[in-house]
């Protein structure tokens, strides 16, 4: 409507072409919001108003379907500070993390190399390796609870047949983080595998050539001299989406352990959800919400800053 | 499932977008009333179902709508305290028993509560006592007020595998009645074979306390003393709980594994005995199927005079304020706790009857004789006591934490003593201050 009546708008005869033209741009720009807006009131309410609420609850000690409720300021965070589920899950998050990401990535970066080497195969192994990727990680999790159940599972019998002791790894506080973090990694390796082939696709061949000629003709010089470098930001952008990723970890918690054994695998989001779902406690839960939101946030900053300065070659 | 699900709302709109014209021409002269149900489990959708078509074929004016069933007890509260917040509960909702009092309490500050005193009042103390024991009843109260209707109650019974029992030299008509001849059968099972576990009970993993205080209770003990202002199983009777916990794995071989990896593990066989609820009897036979030969019987008590079971399941509450719906639900709730619903729900299931009339022989007097698996659970209605809420509302959180300090007494890493002086201190923190 607005652009219509646009050019009926009156305007003096002299300098009328610049008038009109500025007059233009204006309306443009004002219908320019307009197509904006449904958009952006779609971001407010579903994205920055919750977030909002949630950095607001955070500072109150509101209980699910309680009347009153009152502000206490940095009463949650305080309580954080006190709280050993807290330090607990954030430590256990941090291991999860620190096991799962140099696993999947080096994991996926030898995947890629080789089957990049593959011709009649490649597509093969390629669907091979990114199976796990398209798999519901809860029906999966039931899956391996079985696999690696101590008494009648595949493992379980293997292990026995060797003559070696059975092992519980979700029973058992010292094991149970890292069986996590084994599926954890089985279920990234494709993706990442995926990533790293698109960025192997993409080194020229006459760096291999011009190497070759300068006498680095060693598979394994090759790989430090052209194939790691030309890597760079691929490498990057894979740690930091597997960051994110196994920073947000809760299906197979949540599925297989509960965080149990001994709270050994309580992570993050997991006391997030027992606070918030489970003990209704949403004051509390907001808050931890507000942490885990901060840390993914720098994550995130971190990969833009990263990618735009550091990786250069 | 979840298609089912799909079509299933589907085929409710369709069936109300057709019933819609229905009802305006015929205006409010046929006062047919629609009840709005929430149950929680999605897998007891089919004895809820076949209950309320019964009724329904009973009452015509009323009609039974059930909403979405939430996958656990624990999602069903939150969300029924979101629907109290935006004025848009049903009119009946089964609340889980350890989560009825945090639910009474929320509604009663919010003004959403409903008692059911008068309406029981208003059938006479005749049709109580034929059809409610008292302590039935009591399951349903909160702070001296009948909150809700007990529906599904349970108990946790043995499960055993008559074969390895037979394997092992013992005698499954003649199964251990004492804990120590019970640890001494495990033993043996255990010792049968490297892929042979004895028993298994969800003490120190799974989700809440109930077999906690199964353990206090047993010994005749309480969770907290009768003012409900101090925790009482830091007594003897406490200790000699913890004692008999550590005493499962040093005596009685049980492995400290995890509760969904032990309950495969016994369907396939593999384990001698495990403590489960009585409502997971029909699940647990089909599972089972002819594996072995499965066989089940009473929870062993320390203390045969004194001791008790925490009782599980649910109750019905009534939500709506509207008086002519309120005498509706009121009439569904005496069908689903009435003979008639207790009977479908009880087949389905295994939970214990909540109806003293379904022993007679129209009811399931014949099936129970024939069935001396499934009387287990009857024979248990004796020592059934309320499954313990704290006060305040931390009970879900107080019973996940004790768990932690259970799983280090039974692995041995922390002494019974030290441990039920932890269990104590940390109970007591969780509880409400007092001014």
């Amino acid at each position: 409507m607005t652009v219509l009546a646009a050019p009926s708008t009156p305007a003096p005869a002299p300098a009328a072409a610049t008038v009109r033209r500025a007059v233009q741009s204006r309306v443009e720009a004002r219908a320019g919001y307009l197509f904006a807006t449904p958009a952006l009131v779609l971001i407010v309410t579903i994205l920055l108003a919750p977030i909002a609420v949630v950095i607001a609850l955070a500072f109150t000690d509101y209980q699910l379907g309680a009347v009153e409720w009152a502000w206490i300021g940095l009463g949650n965070y305080e309580r954080m500070l006190d709280d050993p589920v807290f330090w607990r899950s954030l430590a256990n998050t941090f291991i999860y993390v620190a096991i799962v990401v140099p696993g999947s990535v080096v994991f996926a970066l030898v995947v890629a190399i080789l089957v990049n080497e593959r011709k009649k195969t490649r597509t093969l192994y390629q669907i091979i390796y990114f199976l796990p990727v398209t798999t519901t990680l809860i029906a999966m999790s039931v899956v391996w609870h079985f696999v690696l159940n101590p008494q009648i599972g595949p493992i379980a019998a293997l292990l026995r047949s060797l003559g070696l002791p059975a092992m519980d790894v979700f029973g058992d506080p010292d094991l149970v983080l890292a069986g996590l973090a084994t599926i954890g990694i089985w279920q990234l390796v494709g993706f990442n595998m995926v990533l790293f082939l698109a960025g192997l696709t993409a080194i020229p061949r006459d760096l291999y050539d011009a190497a070759d000629i300068d006498g680095a003709d060693h598979p394994w010089d090759r790989f430090v001299r052209v194939t790691w470098p030309m890597l760079g930001p691929t490498t990057v952008f894979v740690v930091v989406t597997t960051t994110i990723t196994a920073f947000r970890v809760f299906d197979t918690v949540a599925v297989i352990t509960r965080g149990g054994p001994l709270g050994r695998s309580e992570v993050l989001l997991y006391a997030m959800y027992l606070e918030g779902f489970q003990y209704f406690d949403i004051g509390y839960a907001a808050a931890l919400t507000v942490v885990f939101l901060v840390t993914v946030v720098a994550l995130a900053v971190m990969q833009a800053f990263f990618l735009d300065r550091k990786v250069h070659y | 499932m979840q298609r089912r699900t799909v079509l299933k709302g589907f085929a409710a709109a369709a069936a109300s977008a057709v019933a819609m014209p229905a009802i305006v021409t015929r205006g409010f002269a046929a006062e047919t009333i629609e009840l709005d149900v929430v149950h929680c489990w999605p897998g007891h959708d089919k004895f809820h179902t076949a209950i309320a078509d019964e009724f329904m074929a009973a009452n015509p004016a009323i009609k039974i709508k059930f909403g979405t069933s939430p996958a656990s007890y624990e999602d069903g509260h939150q969300q029924t305290l979101r629907q109290a917040m935006t004025n848009q509960l049903p009119d009946i909702f089964y609340s889980g028993f350890h989560l009825l009092p945090p639910l009474a309490r929320t509604l009663k500050t919010r003004d959403q509560f409903v008692a059911l005193d008068p309406f029981i009042a208003a059938e006479g103390d005749a049709w109580k006592t034929l059809n409610y024991a008292d302590r039935i009843l009591d399951l349903g109260t909160v702070d001296g007020e009948q909150a809700g209707m007990a529906f599904n109650t349970s108990t946790p019974i043995v499960y055993f595998n008559a074969d390895l029992v037979r394997a092992a030299g013992g005698d499954p008509d003649a199964f251990p009645t004492d804990w120590d001849g019970l640890l001494d059968l495990s033993a043996r099972i255990d010792a049968l074979g490297e892929d042979t576990d004895g028993m298994f009970m969800s003490l120190h993993t799974g989700t809440d306390d109930w077999m906690f205080q199964a353990m206090i209770f047993q010994y005749g003990g309480s969770l907290m003393d009768p003012t409900d202002s101090k925790v009482a199983f830091g007594d003897a009777n406490g200790l000699e709980a913890v004692k008999l916990m550590r005493r499962f794995v040093t005596d009685g071989k049980m492995k400290l594994g995890e509760e969904q990896q032990a309950r495969q593990q016994f369907f396939a066989g593999k384990t001698g005995i495990i403590f489960q609820s009585t409502a997971s009897l029909k699940a647990t036979t089909d599972s089972v199927g002819g594996t072995f030969e499965l066989r089940t019987t009473r929870y062993p008590m320390a203390d045969k005079e004194k001791g008790g079971l925490p009782t599980g399941g649910n109750a019905g509450l009534i939500l709506t304020k509207d008086e002519a719906r309120q005498k509706a639900a009121w009439e569904f709730l005496k069908w689903v706790t009435g003979p008639e619903g207790q009977k479908v729900a009880v087949l389905a299931s295994g939970y214990m009857p909540a109806n003293q009339r379904v022993m007679e022989k129209d009811y399931l007097g014949d099936f129970y004789a024939a069935n001396p698996n499934w009387r287990t659970s009857i024979e248990q209605i004796p020592v059934a006591r309320k499954w313990y809420g704290y006060p305040g509302t931390n009970s879900v959180k107080i019973g996940r934490t004790q768990k932690e300090v259970i799983a280090l007494v039974m692995r041995g890493d922390t002494t019974p003593e030290a441990g039920l002086e932890q269990l104590v201190q940390m109970t007591s923190d969780l509880l409400p201050k007092l001014p």
